[in-house]
């Protein structure tokens, strides 16, 4: 029932190499309209579990399924898939390359050249069809590549570090193009071990270590969940009080100002009454984690 | 099925237009127009010298016949050997002979030839000259001489040399082969046939199978190879690729058969153009269509199951430094066949023969020469074929699950053991 109604439904997933078990039991849910960050330190599997729902690696256990159905051929054309390690005919023209990929994707003549067309006037590259690729620059690259990932009109975005290697331009285009896909109703799962990126473009994060699901759900419920304990001052006076501070379980001088993780019984409105004599306060706010600091907490708790 | 049409309409409009194809399709034509014209060249521009050959005849009566026979002429129409007789001066043989080194030296003549008084007790004949390598030529003068030298022992015995000669004339001896009960060309040019069939096969499987190796490797190194893998099978994508390279190489037989066909048909007013007098090429070779038929079965059948190998080498291995030792033992069982050429089209009915043109690997181009030179029963070319075919399901089922591990790896090399564990990983 419930995976009926996700665009994409993993079930205690596992794959192993040898020895290495490079993915131990995942599972995560996707509706309609979300986008999900599989976060993780490097080597901790997230590409390994990419490649298992494009079904490029076959799972040695559990269940895969998306729009209800196990992957095959005809899935695979509502599917848009960036990966890690990607790459494009360098010898083929732009216009043959496009064509030759609607082919594959199962696009229909007709509809691949309005498709084309207007994706290579959006993203400014229409005077550049007739060269080759390689006589392209990295960033027309890049916007070719990211065409052929959304092209086939996709339900279901999967992207492997999307945003790795991209200028800023093409980073804050890409992203506006993902958000607006997101609007239409679309399913994004992407990777990435940038976490400013995510915690900007993300509803949900599944974060996983050594192959492991350490953290998963809504990112905003993660956020509350984790606590609301660290505060920043911004002050003048003796800084030593903070440091010496028995409410304090960690303390981070950034010269103008201090971040400060309270003790989990330290309410922060006490904090703030205890220090309010001592030094001169500019700036008191209570902070959410940001998702740096819940990644590398996760990750060193669960190592 | 719609998806492999696409990667091999790819693969075949790529490949096509690259230098390689282009350059290979264009020299092998200019091979054949080299092969029917030099031939016809070289005997007009055979060594247009004259050779200057000086005789000592000890005997007397050998110069004379010799030098009847000795009657060959240049291209326009020259003699070809001026000979001229030498007398042993008041020094002895030694001075004389000494007169004559200096001349060879000298370029005043070109060789000379000491006939001793004993030639006739079985002596020899020494023949001295710059240049002693051309055997034909070395042989053109030791004929002369036996003959000359022959009739005078004839005559010495006191029979006429012409009945003698006519007597022990050489019989005239012809090889024709018999399949399907039918008379058919003579051995030579089955021996020709099969020969150039072997080749071509040989070549054609080593080229192309090549040529998918380098494509996927390319697919490797520029990283699209996961790019494809989103829409298309590992499976597809390994077809197309061979499939379509198949076909890459089907065209250029058909290209290579419309310049034999135009070669043959229209080469000789063409050629007479060019050169005088007129020349004659050789008739097209009456091949029977099934050899075609044949060389077509073959050829797709050794080249689906050496290209599935060479696929599998360009999946597991970055670039082609890495994969060489290993081309090498694909190349083994392709080589085998042309190392024994002269075994295989002498014995093409041994049990060695038999045997290795049912191994998979060596038996399309052995089978292929079996049926060129002998008629191996329709049973053993029947049971080849179907070994062959059931070996190339075994090897795509294998070759496969390497192919879709190997292909997603990058950076450093695989070691055996490694990928025989891919097999057991998808």
């Amino acid at each position: 029932m419930v995976q009926n109604s996700s665009v994409l439904y993993i079930s205690g997933i596992i794959k192993k190499f040898g020895d290495l078990t490079a993915v131990k039991d995942l599972s995560l849910k996707l509706a309609k309209g979300v986008i999900c960050g599989l976060l993780g330190p490097n080597g901790a599997g997230k590409t390994t579990t990419i490649r298992m729902i494009m079904n490029i690696i076959i799972p040695d256990r559990g269940e895969i399924k998306i729009l209800g159905k196990k992957m095959d051929e005809k899935l695979k054309e509502k599917i848009g898939y960036l990966p890690e390690e990607r790459g494009l005919y360098p010898k083929m023209k732009v216009d043959d390359l496009l064509s030759f990929f609607a082919g594959i994707k199962g696009i229909s003549k007709n509809e691949a050249k309005n498709r084309i067309n207007y994706w290579l006037e959006r993203l400014e590259i229409a005077d550049w069809r007739a060269k080759k690729i390689n006589e392209l620059s990295k960033g027309m690259q890049q916007k070719i590549q990211f065409i052929l990932t959304i092209f086939n009109d996709p339900m279901l975005l999967i992207l492997d570090e999307p945003f790795i290697g991209l200028d800023p331009i093409n980073t804050e285009l890409f992203k506006d193009i993902i958000l607006e896909l997101k609007q239409k109703g679309k399913t994004i799962l992407f990777s990435t071990h940038i976490m400013e990126q995510a915690e900007k473009l993300c509803d949900e994060i599944c974060l996983i270590n050594k192959g492991e699901n350490i953290l998963s759900g809504k990112l905003n419920q993660i956020k509350r969940n984790f606590g609301k304990n660290t505060v920043i001052v911004e002050y003048q006076g003796d800084g030593n009080i903070f440091r010496n501070s028995s409410d304090i379980a960690k303390y981070n001088d950034y010269g103008n100002y201090v971040e400060l993780e309270l003790k989990e019984q330290v309410e922060s409105q006490s904090f703030l009454k205890n220090i309010i004599d001592k030094v001169n306060i500019q700036k008191f706010e209570v902070m959410e984690p940001s998702l740096n600091q819940i990644f590398i907490e996760s990750v060193k708790k669960s190592n | 099925m719609g998806k492999i049409l696409k990667v091999i309409q790819r693969e075949y409009s790529v490949s096509v237009r690259t230098k390689g194809f282009i350059i290979g399709t264009l020299i092998v034509p200019i091979i054949m127009i080299g092969f029917a014209v030099l031939p016809i060249i070289l005997t007009q521009v055979k060594s247009e010298k004259q050779q200057k050959i000086s005789v000592i005849d000890e005997t007397g009566v050998i110069y004379d016949e010799f030098v009847n026979t000795m009657n060959d002429r240049l291209g326009d129409g020259r003699q070809k050997y001026l000979l001229n007789r030498v007398k042993v001066g008041m020094g002895g043989f030694e001075d004389t002979d000494k007169e004559l080194r200096v001349k060879v030296t000298n370029n005043e003549i070109d060789g000379y030839i000491y006939i001793s008084k004993d030639v006739f007790k079985n002596k020899g004949i020494d023949y001295y000259a710059r240049n002693v390598t051309n055997l034909i030529e070395n042989r053109r003068i030791q004929y002369s001489l036996n003959r000359a030298v022959v009739k005078q022992r004839i005559l010495k015995e006191g029979f006429e040399p012409s009945v003698v000669m006519k007597l022990t004339q050489n019989i005239s001896f012809q090889s024709i082969r018999i399949a399907e009960g039918e008379k058919k060309e003579g051995g030579e040019q089955t021996f020709f046939i099969a020969y150039v069939f072997m080749l071509v096969l040989y070549m054609t499987i080593l080229l192309y199978g090549q040529f998918v190796m380098q494509s996927v490797m390319e697919e490797k190194k520029s990283r699209i190879v996961e790019v494809l893998l989103s829409s298309l099978r590992p499976f597809d994508l390994m077809a197309g690729k061979i499939l379509g390279m198949n076909l890459v190489g089907f065209t250029q037989y058909l290209i290579w058969a419309v310049f034999a066909v135009l070669i043959f048909s229209f080469g000789e007013p063409i050629i007479s153009l060019f050169i005088e007098p007129s020349v004659n090429l050789p008739d097209i070779p009456s091949i029977p269509p099934m050899i075609f038929v044949y060389l077509i079965i073959f050829f797709i059948l050794g080249y689906l199951l050496f290209s599935g190998l060479f696929a599998t080498l360009g999946a597991i291995f970055n670039n082609e430094n890495e994969a060489r030792s290993y081309v090498f033992v694909i190349l083994i069982p392709l080589l085998l066949p042309i190392l024994m050429m002269v075994y295989i089209i002498g014995n093409p009915d041994s049990s060695t023969t038999i045997i290795l043109s049912l191994i998979p690997f060596t038996s399309p181009i052995i089978m292929l020469s079996r049926i060129c030179v002998s008629s191996p029963p329709i049973i053993e070319i029947v049971g080849s074929v179907l070994i062959l075919i059931l070996s190339i399901v075994v090897e795509i089922w294998v070759v496969s699950r390497i192919y879709r591990v190997g292909i997603l790896m990058y950076g450093k090399k695989p070691k055996i053991g490694e990928v025989l564990k891919w097999i057991k990983y998808s």
